[in-house]
Parts: structure tokens; sequence; C-alpha cells
């Protein structure tokens, strides 16, 4: 079996020796495979461990390459995709009972795209119940249970990708898939000390996902680096015929070419000095913010301070996801049958969601439509933000979420609400040996910016190469 | 439109009028006693974790959780009775925001999200300028 050095490294790395043949996609499997067994359930990280498919995937990998048909980058390459994307013929179960038994006979697109590419899929990663739809208390808000963080197992991954998280986190695969209707992808990158990309709405079919927030659900990877979301991202974007809200072909479309990409443009980055409450960072998390924000101020020259426009972005969006989510649960809601949630609030959120009047709701879009004309006047002036991914590290896994993590996110209202495409990586780690993250978030359309921020970041760093100590 | 002001509801009277209608329209025993209940709790004093709210918007708060309560109550347990009644008030300081940004008639809804990638932007249009309706949740 292939040793955890193998197993951390990137996408990149493995294509590499796959590609050469020094790697065989069946043993890299039953490696990955092994690993996740053995710290899977020790992280709460899978929904379920899909063997099979996993083995019928590798082999026929190997069996490709070894004819000489390459596809590219991600064959033979393991992941693990969040348990609200359909896999035919296995349970998707949304990370809640209710839904524990329930089959699809198709696949999710994505899912298709990564089958296509010659992706193997290892398991269905674990998720806070709903992705938090109903809201949520405690990071045991899941049928599989608390998101362990593989820094400090006492710690919460973060949600609601909060197996996609621990998983790379781990090393359990290579990379995995989540989803992001407000912080889902971000969060748990940044707790785990992972990269993870947010891509613009629309540039990711989400036909085969659960529904939560119609017009703010995104699906994206989380994976080593920069780079290897690069990579993937660009496996999965395109424009679905069966997701009417993808952007038009040559919009969605993403082409990967990493020498063109880091000399195409001298990006100007905006340091936001009101993304947070900055006084309240604890100082060795500041202190590893201080060190990213100078990193950038020397790879990318002409930095300079930015500030988001303010207004009622948060309420705005809290408005459009509990109504959204009151009319895709509303089955849910009024069977009764969100009592079998595991979260209190969760088994009463739905019912309080569905309060929210029509008129409310229209006033949120129409705040929607100016803060985009807002944020388009700001990229004028910048081409990517940047801030501190959360204001905090990852929280105690018994934290009551509603008084300990319910502190002001402006940003990632913002960028949640206009689309827009933002990317988490490694900045360094707090004195209790915590990650920290920084996030780079770009004009809807321009995923590649966020991309050539974060590879550029981490061209000068190596925050992204280290790996907590697991047994 | 010129209203005489008797002919007017305030929201407190509205809040109240709604309580009333949306407790009467639950005319099963349990539910009864699960608004009763509710109301019981709602005449004490609210824990430390309940935002401070106007008397108009506890009034539309407490409106909220008692139409919620009386329709589904019945089976919470007292935890849930907890969350429900905190996550109603939790709303409501955010709902005021909204309803306070300036918006004009013609401030037209995104009714559903098209991101505005660069080729798409609107030649010409006049940018409209954000407001803060409040600043106290800013950073």
């Amino acid at each position: 079996m292939l040793g955890a050095s193998v197993l951390y490294q990137s996408v990149g790395e493995l294509a590499k020796k796959i590609e050469a043949k020094q790697i065989s996609p069946v043993e890299l499997t039953e490696s990955y495979l092994e690993r996740s067994e053995k710290l899977g359930p020790k992280l709460n990280a899978y929904a379920l461990l899909t063997p099979e498919i996993a083995m019928e995937q590798a082999q026929a990998a190997e069996k490709e390459i070894h004819q000489g048909h390459y596809r590219g980058p991600l064959h033979g390459i393991p992941y693990a995709a969040k348990d609200l994307l359909a896999v035919k013929g296995i349970p998707t179960t949304w990370g809640a009972k209710p839904y524990s038994n329930q089959v699809f006979d198709f696949n999710a697109t994505v899912i298709e795209h990564l089958h296509h590419a010659g992706a193997v899929m290892i398991g269905k990663a674990s998720m806070i119940e709903l992705a938090g739809g109903m809201g949520y208390m405690y990071a045991s808000a899941s049928l599989q249970g608390e998101g362990k963080n593989p820094w400090d197992t006492s710690c919460w991954t973060c949600g609601s990708s909060s197996g996609s998280g621990a998983i790379v986190g781990a090393g359990l695969a290579a990379f995995a898939i989540g989803t992001e209707t407000w912080g889902s992808i971000i969060c748990p990158s940044a707790f785990c000390g992972v990269s993870g990309l947010r891509p613009t709405f629309g540039r990711v079919s989400r036909h085969g996902a659960m529904a939560l927030a119609y017009s703010m659900d995104k699906i994206g990877p989380m994976a080593r680096s920069a780079e290897d979301c690069t990579r993937i991202f660009a496996a999965i974007a395109g424009h679905d015929p069966l997701d009417r809200d993808t952007l038009p072909i040559d919009k969605a479309a993403y082409t990967y070419s990493p020498s063109a990409e880091m000399k195409r443009r001298t990006l100007r980055i905006g340091w936001l000095s009101n993304a947070w409450k900055q006084s309240s960072y604890e100082p060795s998390l500041a202190s590893a913010l201080e060190a990213a924000h100078k990193v950038l101020q020397r790879r990318f020259p002409g930095s300079r301070e930015a500030s988001l426009p303010i207004g009622p972005w948060e309420d705005a969006a809290n408005v459009i996801v509990q109504c959204e989510v009151a009319s895709a649960f509303s089955t849910l809601i009024d069977s009764g049958k969100v009592r079998e949630l595991a979260d209190p609030l969760g088994r009463v959120g739905g019912y309080v969601n569905q309060s929210i009047s029509g008129a409310d709701y229209t006033t949120a879009l129409r705040v929607r439509e100016i803060l985009q004309e807002n944020m388009r006047a700001l990229f004028d002036s910048y081409d990517v933000l940047a801030t501190a991914s959360q204001p905090i590290p990852a929280t105690p896994l018994s934290l009551n979420l509603m008084n300990g993590l319910s502190f002001a996110d402006p940003l990632g209202a913002i960028g949640n609400l206009c689309g827009l495409p933002a990317l988490s990586v490694p900045c360094g780690f707090t004195d209790r040996n915590l990650p920290v993250g920084i996030q780079f978030v770009a004009r809807a359309g321009d995923d590649a910016a966020v991309l050539q921020a974060g590879r550029g970041f981490q061209q000068a760093t190596d925050w992204h190469r280290k790996h907590p100590a697991l047994s | 439109m010129d209203i005489p002001k008797d002919k007017l509801f305030s929201r407190r009277t509205f809040a109240q009028r709604a309580v009333l209608l949306s407790a009467s329209a639950t005319i099963a025993p349990a539910g009864l006693l699960a608004v009763a209940r509710a109301t019981a709790t709602a005449t004490g004093q609210l824990p430390d974790n309940f935002p401070k709210l106007t008397a108009e918007g506890h009034a539309e708060a407490e409106t909220r959780y008692q139409m919620v309560s009386s329709r589904y109550g019945i089976h919470w347990t007292e935890e849930e009775q907890n969350a429900a009644k905190l996550a109603c008030f939790m709303a409501q300081p955010g709902l005021e925001r909204l309803r306070s940004f300036p918006l004009k008639n013609g401030d037209v809804p995104a009714l559903f999200l098209r991101p505005l990638v660069e080729r798409e932007k609107l030649v010409g249009t006049k940018l409209p300028v954000a407001t803060p309706a409040v600043a106290a949740k800013k950073s």
C-alpha cells in the first residue's frame, strides 16, 4: 500500500506519475480506500464508502492508460462526492434521516463529468443535514454525526461540506466535491487547511444535486492546492441543458492552461478592511493573516486596501435562503418528517422559514439587484478582493453555533448573493496548530482571477503542503 | 394613497389581532394547549441570547412564533419550542434592516440570479448607490 507521503500529493503530482505508469490507479485507489476505512470513521468523514464502484473505475482507468488512452489529469485519481450529489443505484442521503433510504436512478451531471474525465469515486462525503437549510445549532446536525477536524478531532470541520473538508484534510482521497449556498465550501476549506473553490453561479451544473436555495447553490472542488482546483473545475464546468441556471456555453466552460494563465495579467488585489471585525482576531490568526498580506503585496505589486459596500446584504441573503429553502422542502416540512432531523433548530427552522412574507422576499431580491451593480463598480478598480476566509479557527465540536459562530459575514453574503467566485487557501496556523485560510473573491465569471491569485500565493508559500498527524 | 389615521392599524394592533386569529384558528384541544404553552412562555422574561427589539418588532416576532407554534407546535419538545422562538426573534432585526433599506419603485427584483459577467455590462446604466440602513451589524 502507498504511504501518506504519496496519498497527500496533489492531483498534478499524482497525474504525472499515473501517466508515466509509475503509480497504478488500482493501487492508488486501494490505498485511499484502506486509509479511508481506517481513519474515516474517526472523523465521521463518509456517508458511504463505495469500494465496488471505485475498483471497477480504477481497473477501467488502468486498462485504458496501459492501452495508451490517457484522458487527462483526473484519469485514475480517487475522489469523494458530497452526499447530496445523485449517484445511480446507491443511497444519497442528503445527510438527513428522512432521506436515509433515498436512491436515484441517474447520476448528477458533476458525477458524469468526473466519470468521463476518468476520475475514481471512492465514496460519498458526509455533510450537515440538508446542507444546513433548516438551520442548525450544533456540529452534530448530520446523519453521520459531527464532522471531526483532522487537525484536532475535538474541533469541527465546519459545514455543510464537512466530510469533503475532512477527507481532503486527512488525505483520504485526492480531492472532494463540495457545495456552497453560503459558506459551505469556504469555511470547511479554511477550518481543514485545504484549498476550495466556489465557482461563479451557473458555471457548474447542479442537475442531480439537492436543491437548497435555487438562486444561490453552487458546486465546487476541494483539493490540495489552487492548481488542483483549477484542473477539477475545468472538468466539471460547462453549460448543461438539464440545469436551466447554467450559463451559456461560452461563459460556463473553463479551459485549463497552466502556463498561459500564470502569465495572463497583473492582478489588482484589494485587501478588504471591513470584511470581518478584525479587532476580535486572536493574535496568532492575525499574525498569519498579516504575513499572508505581505506575501500578496510582494507577489502582486500595487495591492491596496478596499472596502465592501455597506448595506443589508446579509439580511437579504438570509431572507432569500429562508424562503427558497421553505419552498424546496415544503413537502418535508408539511409532512412533519422534519422531526426526524438531528438538530433541534433543524426540526423547527423550516416552519419559521415558511412564515417569511413574499413582500420581504421580493425586497431582498431588489436589494440583490442593487448589490450586484455596486459590486460591478467595485470590480472596476480591483480584480480580486482578499481577506481572511474566516475570522476564527476551527471551533469546538460542542459549541452552540447560534451563539458562538454567529458573527457578521458580509463578504459571504455578498459573494453568494451575487454568485461571485471565491477561493480559500491555507495561509498559516494559530498557536493551537489550527489552520488559517485566506480567501480571494472576483467578479462573476472571472474564476480565473481567484485561481490565479491562489496559485500565485501558493507558489510563494508552502502552507498547502502541511498535513495533520493522524493515526 | 391617503387613508384617514383612525382607519389605520398600527403594526402592534395588527400583530395582536393576528395572534388572536391564529390562536382561534386552532380549535383542537392539543393545538390550544400548544398555544397556551407558547403564550405562557411569551409572557415570561426572554433569555439573554434573544435580540433586543422595539415594541413593534417584538410584537411581530411574537406573532410569527404564535402562528408557527399554533400550526405545528403540538409535537414540539420544550427544546424545540425554545429553538423556534429564538429563530423567530433572531429573524426580526434583519427583516427590519431590510425593510428600511431605501428602494425606489423602479428598483426591480433579481427574480432569478443572473451573474453579471463582464461581457454583459449594461452600457450607460446609472449606478444606484447603496446607503446603509443601519450600521450596527457591520464590522
